[in-house]
């Protein structure tokens, strides 16, 4: 079997690449009933994807800890915009602190048999939940950068190509 | 000097993709002097690997803490690792990360990368956890727990010149 070159194609979006710089979006504690807002942080579209095509997923998001013990923020990956369906999910926790409480979260995952000539991937934060009661309305983190996606587009191993 | 495609092999291993979809994997503190048990988490296969290969090694992984006995009373110290060649091959990277629980739960996204050199064809690599410290939980509790994703890859890349 022949070795061939699988990396075919890479698009990322990184609206911030220092810890400040991106335009805070404050995470609230929603009323009483009601959802908490889902927030899109980056975006991009993937081209000409073949069904054996592995779609290789990377973020890693800068936030901090505002108000409140111990807030989750729920991390998501949508295909399509932010109202797509979600393909990736996972969870991090701000630690109560006298100073400033900064968290760098990232994470990776992969998608296959998606072909399509166009597909798009949208990176978003919603808060979950605090683990002890504070007034709706209070900011209990905030996403100020980094933000860094990126998708790459990798080929079933081992066809076509001798190098 | 001409450049090229580095990207030639690719593998993953990809038991859950969300946070919380899986029956949780309970880490359990063992009896005074015995050894926590390994648990494997994802394994991945690359295949035509050659000496002056980097092999490029990625895990994300979802767990949450577990207060054993009300708010504060325990941490939880994580230990993951790769293994080459199996669940009780050569350990090869490792890497910690801890919580620590106010309430009832404290849910923690660790990622990590490890790369190796000096592999040849065929080779193996196992994702796996073990608890390794729980300062305030007592023999048999449950203070931590894998809950997703878990998320195991390897790429295998090649030499920069040929």
């Amino acid at each position: 079997m022949k070795r061939q070159r699988e990396l075919v194609n890479f698009n990322f979006d990184e609206p911030s690449s220092q810890t400040g710089t991106f335009p805070p979006i404050s995470l609230v504690v929603p009323p009483p009933g009601a959802q908490p807002t889902e927030f899109e942080l980056a975006s991009f579209i993937l081209r000409e994807i073949k069904p054996d095509d592995r779609i290789r997923l990377t973020a890693t998001v800068g936030w901090r800890r505002s108000d409140g013990d111990q807030p989750v923020l729920e991390f998501r990956i949508r295909r399509g915009g932010i109202v797509g369906p979600i393909v990736f999910s996972t969870r991090d926790t701000g630690f109560v602190s006298s100073a400033p409480s900064d968290n760098t979260t990232s994470f990776d995952h992969v998608e296959t048999g998606v072909a399509h000539s166009r597909l798009q991937y949208t990176l978003t934060v919603v808060f979950v939940r605090i683990a002890s009661f504070v007034d709706p309305g209070t900011i209990v983190a905030v996403i100020d950068g980094p933000v860094h996606f990126d998708g790459e587009v990798i080929d079933d191993n081992g066809r076509k190509e001798n190098f | 000097m001409s450049r090229e495609r580095l990207l030639v092999y690719y593998d993953f291993d990809q038991p859950d993709s969300f946070s919380g979809s899986i029956t949780p994997i309970p880490l359990t503190l063992p009896a005074a002097g015995a050894l926590p048990t390994e648990i494997p988490l994802a394994t991945v296969n690359l295949n035509l690997v050659r000496p002056h290969d980097r092999v490029r090694l990625a895990a994300t992984v979802g767990w949450r803490v577990v207060a054993v006995s009300g708010p504060f009373s325990n941490e939880a110290e994580l230990e993951f690792r790769i293994r080459r060649g199996g669940t009780t091959g050569v350990l090869v990277s490792s890497a910690r990360d801890s919580g620590f629980p106010i309430e009832d739960f404290r849910e923690i996204t660790t990622k990590f990368l490890y790369t190796e050199g000096g592999i040849s064809h065929s080779v193996q690599y196992t994702l796996s956890v073990v608890l390794v410290n729980a300062p305030g939980a007592g023999p048999g509790t449950t203070p931590a727990q894998i809950i997703g994703p878990i998320h195991f890859e390897g790429s295998v890349i090649d030499d920069n010149s040929t």
